[in-house]
């Protein structure tokens, strides 16, 4: 626990001295949590309680992605960390710190998603609350399962992003491809569109991949329309973070010892 | 350095010798590009993912709810195409223009003074952004898809006027770069409005601003004028009333482009005869 403190605590540091950036990007996460508001609302008007869905909730879907977005895409800093230090040749530093490597970057990363939901998601929420008919969570058990889910959620997204990392050690440089990667996971996840107005087969596809349990998961549980049990979400969430860590930590034995053979 | 620029402005030679230092320059900075072969496929086809996954995304919000603020799919894909035209050739040519700052900041650009030219041209000549390519052929895709799928017949004039609005619309959104990045000139920093912008840019780009509430849109009419480039052009060749309620609006965005060009001309001279390094 003192461990994750330090790393928190440096995050903030480091957070203090780019006050400009901060409220760029503030200014940014309004007008996305705005626009996103405006278009809702406009498509509801053309037809009213599509989906079943009231405008209510469905603004509060929209919102709730753009507020989710500036916290939980902390997770993919962690591929442009491990890229970036490939591309300098010091990763051998981070190696010989008394801490597994991956659980180093799962702190360093807690320390920034922490940063983040403080300095972004909490100005967020009050602007949605007191401008954009924001709803608070369908139910107090559906309020905690969204927490326990937007936890989870995170942790699947760090593990991707960890193998997209890992990527970089053996192609040298992503780049130039990642930031496609991550606009299709953002589509894939849900969280611009909901996944129950995908065409069908679309869908199908969609479901059956780790990305959804990135943002559908938790902002579908927050208004009350998740697709089947909280058990069943859950359950799926906690198998895709489990395995796609485990992966991680299998990719990274391997990558281990090709940079031991280069070190020499 | 005001020995230097005396100097400079003994040597300057006039427009026509600029512009041929200014292909020159360009010549170079594609051969140079073309050193990297990978890496141009791969941002071809990223460019080509990532609008293509824009428009899936509009598509599914638009065909579940017919139409979005009286604009069909295919109108707003023809709105995202003329966005992106534009935009192409800016990306091109100008792109860097939005990392003005990070030459003034780290005391670079100190070198485009001392030579007997334009800072402005060897600046801009000093690279071509191949992604930009890739937004062409998608952009012109997207658009004959639209004309047919709109069933629309252009006449010779409307089709000039489409040509000057494309125009237009690169003018204005370079202008609006090339002013936020001579705002470093005295801030030091003006990357972070730039991002501010290209939420604007992005909004514009893909949704009619009839969504927005009318701050909102008098925002992007007035102030970042970026609604010429696409909107208003549209809603004049398309048919349809504009979010302002006043008629005509389109027929401006020429007239806005030679004003942000004018202005962004002012504030470069300004900004060029008062700095200082930041280097020594």
């Amino acid at each position: 626990m003192k461990v994750i403190y330090a790393f928190i605590r440096t995050a903030f540091h480091n957070a203090f001295i780019y006050r400009i950036d901060f409220w760029v990007r503030l200014i940014s996460i309004f007008i996305m949590m705005y626009a996103s508001y405006s278009l809702w609302t406009i498509l509801y008007r053309q037809v009213p309680d599509a989906f079943g869905m009231d405008l209510e909730t469905m603004t509060t879907y929209g919102v709730l992605g753009m507020m989710l977005v500036s916290f939980v895409d902390a997770a993919s800093d962690v591929s442009y960390y491990i890229a970036e230090q490939v591309r300098l040749g010091t990763l051998e530093l981070d190696l010989m710190k008394p801490l597994d490597f991956i659980i180093h970057m799962f702190y360093i990363n807690l320390g920034e998603f922490v940063l983040l939901l403080v300095t972004n998601g909490l100005p967020g929420l009050l602007f949605a609350y007191l401008f954009l008919d924001f709803n608070p969570p369908v139910s107090l058990q559906a309020g905690l399962a969204f927490l326990l889910s937007l936890f989870l959620g995170y942790v699947v997204f760090f593990g991707i992003s960890f193998l997209m990392g890992m990527l970089s050690i053996v192609t040298l440089d992503i780049r130039s491809y990642s930031w496609v990667f991550w606009s299709v996971v953002q589509f894939a996840s849900g969280q611009l569109v909901p996944i129950w107005m995908f065409p069908p087969a679309f869908a199908a596809v969609v479901l059956a991949l780790p990305f959804k349990d990135i943002y559908f998961a938790p902002m579908s549980i927050y208004v009350g329309a998740q697709q089947g049990s909280l058990a069943e979400i859950l359950l799926s969430q906690v198998m895709w973070a489990v395995g796609l860590i485990l992966a991680s930590w299998l990719v990274w034995q391997r990558v281990q010892r090709r940079i031991q053979v280069q070190g020499g | 350095m005001k020995a230097v620029r005396a100097l400079q402005f003994r040597l300057r030679r006039g427009v026509w010798y600029e512009l041929r230092l200014y292909f020159k320059f360009i010549g170079i900075a594609i051969r140079s590009r073309m050193q990297y072969r990978a890496d141009f496929l791969f941002g071809v086809v990223g460019v080509l993912v990532l609008n293509f996954v824009n428009l899936s995304l509009i598509w599914i919000m638009v065909a579940r709810f017919r139409a979005l603020a009286g604009w069909q799919y295919w109108e707003i894909v023809m709105l995202y195409g003329t966005f992106l035209l534009s935009h192409s050739v800016y990306a091109v040519f100008f792109w860097h223009l939005s990392r003005l700052e990070d030459d003034i900041l780290h005391g670079r650009f100190d070198q485009y003074l001392v030579r007997p030219c334009s800072p402005l041209m060897q600046f801009l000549g000093r690279e071509v952004n191949y992604m930009g390519v890739a937004d062409v052929v998608f952009a012109t895709s997207a658009l004959i898809l639209a004309y047919h799928n709109l069933g629309l017949d252009w006449s010779a004039g409307q089709w000039a006027f489409f040509a000057l609005a494309i125009l237009s619309g690169t003018v204005i959104e370079t202008c609006i770069v090339w002013i936020i990045g001579a705002l470093a000139f005295w801030t030091g920093r003006s990357r972070a409005i730039f991002f501010v912008f290209l939420r604007f840019q992005i909004l514009s780009q893909q949704y009619p601003i009839d969504i927005f509430g009318m701050w909102f849109r008098i925002f992007i009419t007035g102030f970042i004028p970026i609604a010429f480039m696409n909107y208003y052009p549209l809603t004049i060749l398309l048919d349809k009333p504009n979010a302002l309620g006043v008629y005509g609006m389109g027929f401006l965005s020429p007239i806005v482009a030679i004003l942000l060009l004018a202005l962004g001309a002012l504030i470069w001279r300004r900004g060029l005869a008062g700095y200082t390094s930041s280097g020594n």
